[in-house]
């Protein structure tokens, strides 16, 4: 029922404000998630990578292991951008699923710009990787966090966060590489032990992951074999040390 | 109604604008493949598409030179503003490539053979070393065909008015792909169903090539009967329709007149698209404070998207500022006026994509996005991944300005199947995957020693002096004295894998070994490690982190 004379009644706009925030559909965290790959669902309790968050890795397969998280994302038409992060090997990323065309890199210099560049990106790519900068203020720390919760984009932190108070950290503590011995073979497969935990990861998760990924070197293997193109098998130590 | 037109094609312009004439040997190179060859090089065995590699299997003296669009157009200038002379309305089509209405020409002259054997004289006179080829035809398909035959014929080609079917109908099919009107595939098509020549196809009854083969089959039939590629949809757009923009101060630098152009473009594009049309000839007028003026009217037969419009800005501009002194429309101040007028326009039928390609929202967005981190940074900040090749991690990808790529066509075209499948097809010598995740650029002098503490080394014969058992790393310089990190234990290790790269070149030759190392941490955690020996020094060239 619509009083006329309660429509002019000052402050009613922000009562209605106000309603219109306690009645707003709520969304759950688990709602709220970018498309992850199986193997790493259960390392997160919502089922997958929440948008919004940041997320930092540590240990020998850090690179690796978050590289091989967005890789679903990217794969379903979101974009990565890099952000100083130069380092980043593009034949890993590519291995592990990343359609490289989809990936801009950035290079910014200042922390002024980085906080700027990190907070503009935030509008079109759904996944940021970078490197924090250490002189970088906590009160612009904030703002960019802010920024990126309500853009839903996820930060990954390569290397030191520094200021950064991540929500989440993934370790990969432990891994071991079989392929390669004392001067034969190559590096071919490794196992790597990776914990979860951190501030909005509650209660540590482990499983172990497996690498190169089995399902993508099968699909791959699969493709070849549709396509009538010869299939290479683990090439052999004359293959690739061919001079010039 | 058909209009005469003629094409003046300068052939392989990229090579001539990179600054080679015909008797040097040498080739532009594109993502790998050549896209333009000398006469010298194409005497070789040299072709258009060969990889690399295989041209300098052809001609091992070939000069390669990266392929620059920019330059092209830049060096292009004199030849266009030479041909305006003559008829200003003309349409450059790309670089190397212009046509023109030829009746108003074709008057003045006496005849259509004057016309071209003019043309060949002006453009000999603006200073072209190559020898341009001139075709008379209707219709612009025939007369582009005609030029390029012209070449091969060292002589302008005129065909008689009306003549232009059976002018097409004895050619290969495969001139529809030469000239940019079908993709490769449909050629393909059409040939394994046996139309080899242009009038095969032209032999079909248009309503069943439209029902077999939809839209672009179509066009590849009104293009190879010879008549008008003017569609019949094509109109002269509302005057409304043109964008301009004159910023309150004049525009003194080039990469903000592109952004602005951007932005025209963008709006231009979508009041297009709204309607279900694109702009297939753009002209761009831009004028200084002072009153310089550069109008250029731009032609792609298959439409020219927003970011194709911002690309021809980009040439057009250049062009102009890298004008000799002293030249009568030479720029002396900022850009005060830019304007896009879509002179042709037709409705979006070709370029309609299936529900797996075409640009997604989230491409649009990043496109956006895109931009304006180029005008928080800079050009160069903002750069993509280019598939360059190489034996070493970091040699593998080169990262190219993201505002001198057209990101619609990249989606596209360089969509997984080719980066995925292409790089990473056999590149003899490169370490098979998994790929290291971190690239070090410049790589950190280590140190690997044995047993007993002596340095590693590896010999010419890629033979290791002793088991590698400790590792490490190297701080300092040349000149402060290099001091050693902690060391390190080494787990395991494979190689050496030798290179030897380059070795026809004396400032570019390496001869190095690789290794693979796992070396333990602290915590004695394993990391992988690639590792390159040149003699007796070592480095650290990625992680496998």
């Amino acid at each position: 029922m619509v009083i006329p004379s309660a429509l002019t009644a000052p402050g009613l706009s922000e009562v209605l404000a106000a309603l219109g925030d306690r009645v707003a559909p709520v969304s759950m965290a688990f709602e709220r998630t970018l498309p992850t790959p199986a193997d790493c669902v259960d390392l997160f309790a919502e089922g997958g990578l929440v948008r919004g968050r940041t997320l930092s890795f540590a240990g020998p397969a850090a690179t690796t292991v978050m590289l091989r998280l967005v890789a679903a994302a990217i794969e379903a038409g979101g974009w990565m951008a890099v952000i100083d992060v130069p380092t980043l090997g593009l034949d890993a990323a590519s291995e592990l699923g990343i359609a490289l065309e989809r990936v801009v890199a950035v290079d910014t210099q200042d922390p002024d710009v980085w906080a700027d560049v990190v907070a503009a990106a935030a509008d079109g790519f759904e996944v940021l990787v970078t490197r924090v900068p250490s002189e970088v203020r906590s009160s612009t720390l904030r703002r960019v966090i802010a920024r990126l919760q309500q853009r839903g984009v996820v930060m990954m932190v390569v290397g030191d966060p520094g200021p950064l108070a991540c929500d989440g950290v993934i370790d990969t503590g432990h891994q071991v590489w079989t392929g390669v011995g004392g001067g034969w073979g190559r590096l071919e497969q490794r196992v790597v032990e990776v914990t979860a935990g951190g501030r909005r990861l509650p209660g540590e998760r482990r499983r172990k992951m497996e690498f190169p990924v089995p399902e993508l070197q099968n699909a791959e293997v699969d493709n070849a074999e549709r396509g009538g193109v010869a299939v290479e098998g683990a090439p052999s130590i004359n293959q690739f040390s061919a001079a010039s | 109604m058909v209009t005469r037109m003629v094409t003046v094609w300068l052939p392989d312009w990229p090579v001539v604008a990179a600054g080679y004439d015909g008797n040097l040997p040498a080739a532009v190179v594109s993502a790998n493949r050549v896209v333009a060859r000398s006469t010298a090089a194409a005497a070789a065995g040299v072709m258009i598409g060969q990889r690399r590699r295989q041209a300098q299997r052809r001609c091992p003296e070939i000069e390669l030179v990266d392929h620059d669009p920019v330059r092209d157009a830049r060096e292009f200038e004199p030849v266009v503003r030479a041909v305006a002379e003559v008829s200003p309305r003309l349409d450059v089509i790309e670089p190397g490539w212009v046509s023109l209405a030829a009746r108003g020409p074709a008057k003045y002259f006496g005849g259509d053979v004057a016309v071209a054997e003019h043309l060949q004289h002006i453009v000999a006179e603006a200073g072209v070393v190559v020898r341009a080829g001139i075709g008379v035809a209707d219709g612009r398909f025939s007369s582009s065909v005609a030029a390029r035959l012209s070449v091969r014929h060292d002589s302008p080609v005129v065909v008689e008015s009306q003549q232009s079917p059976s002018f097409c109908a004895p050619l290969p099919i495969g001139w529809l792909q030469t000239l940019g009107e079908s993709d490769p595939e449909m050629i393909d098509l059409f040939t394994r169903l046996g139309l080899h020549r242009l009038g095969d196809l032209a032999s079909l009854d248009p309503a069943d090539v439209l029902g077999r083969f939809g839209h672009p089959g179509l066009h590849a039939h009104r293009l190879a009967t010879g008549i008008d590629i003017r569609l019949p949809s094509t109109t002269d757009p509302a005057p409304e329709r043109r964008l301009g923009h004159a910023p309150e101060d004049p525009v003194a630098q080039a990469s903000a007149v592109v952004f602005v152009a951007k932005q025209l473009a963008d709006e231009l594009g979508q009041s297009l698209a709204a309607t279900g049309r694109v702009c297939t000839r753009l002209v761009v007028e831009l004028e200084t404070e002072h009153g310089e003026r550069s109008e250029r009217s731009w032609y792609r037969s298959t439409g020219l998207n927003a970011s194709a419009m911002v690309e021809r800005v980009r040439w057009q501009l250049d062009a102009w500022v890298n004008l000799p002194r002293g030249s009568e429309h030479e720029i002396t101040g900022g850009v005060a006026l830019i304007r896009l007028t879509p002179d042709e326009v037709c409705a979006d039928v070709g370029s309609q994509l299936g529900l797996w390609g075409g640009q997604s929202e989230a491409d649009r967005q990043a496109a956006r996005t895109i931009a304006r981190l180029t005008s928080i940074t800079s050009d160069e900040a903002v750069t993509v991944p280019v598939w360059n090749g190489g034996r070493l991690p970091a040699d593998r990808y080169r990262w190219v300005s993201a505002s001198n790529v057209d990101l619609d066509e990249r989606a596209r075209s360089v969509s997984g199947a080719d980066l995925r499948s292409a790089p990473t097809g056999p590149w003899p010598g490169a370490l098979p995957a998994p790929s290291p995740s971190t690239v070090f650029a410049d790589p950190y002098p280590a140190e690997v020693l044995d047993d007993a503490g002596q340095l590693v080394w590896v010999s010419g014969r890629g033979v290791v002096s002793a088991s590698p058992a400790q590792f490490r790393l190297m701080s300092g310089g040349e000149a402060s004295g290099w001091r050693p990190g902690r060391t390190r234990h080494i787990a395991a290790w494979a190689g050496p894998w030798p290179i030897d790269e380059r070795w026809w070149e004396p400032e570019g030759h390496q001869r190095l070994a690789r290794f693979q190392m796992i070396i333990e941490d602290a915590a004695g955690g394993q990391r992988g490690y690639l590792i390159v020996a040149e003699h007796r020094r070592w480095w650290v060239a990625a992680l496998y982190d």
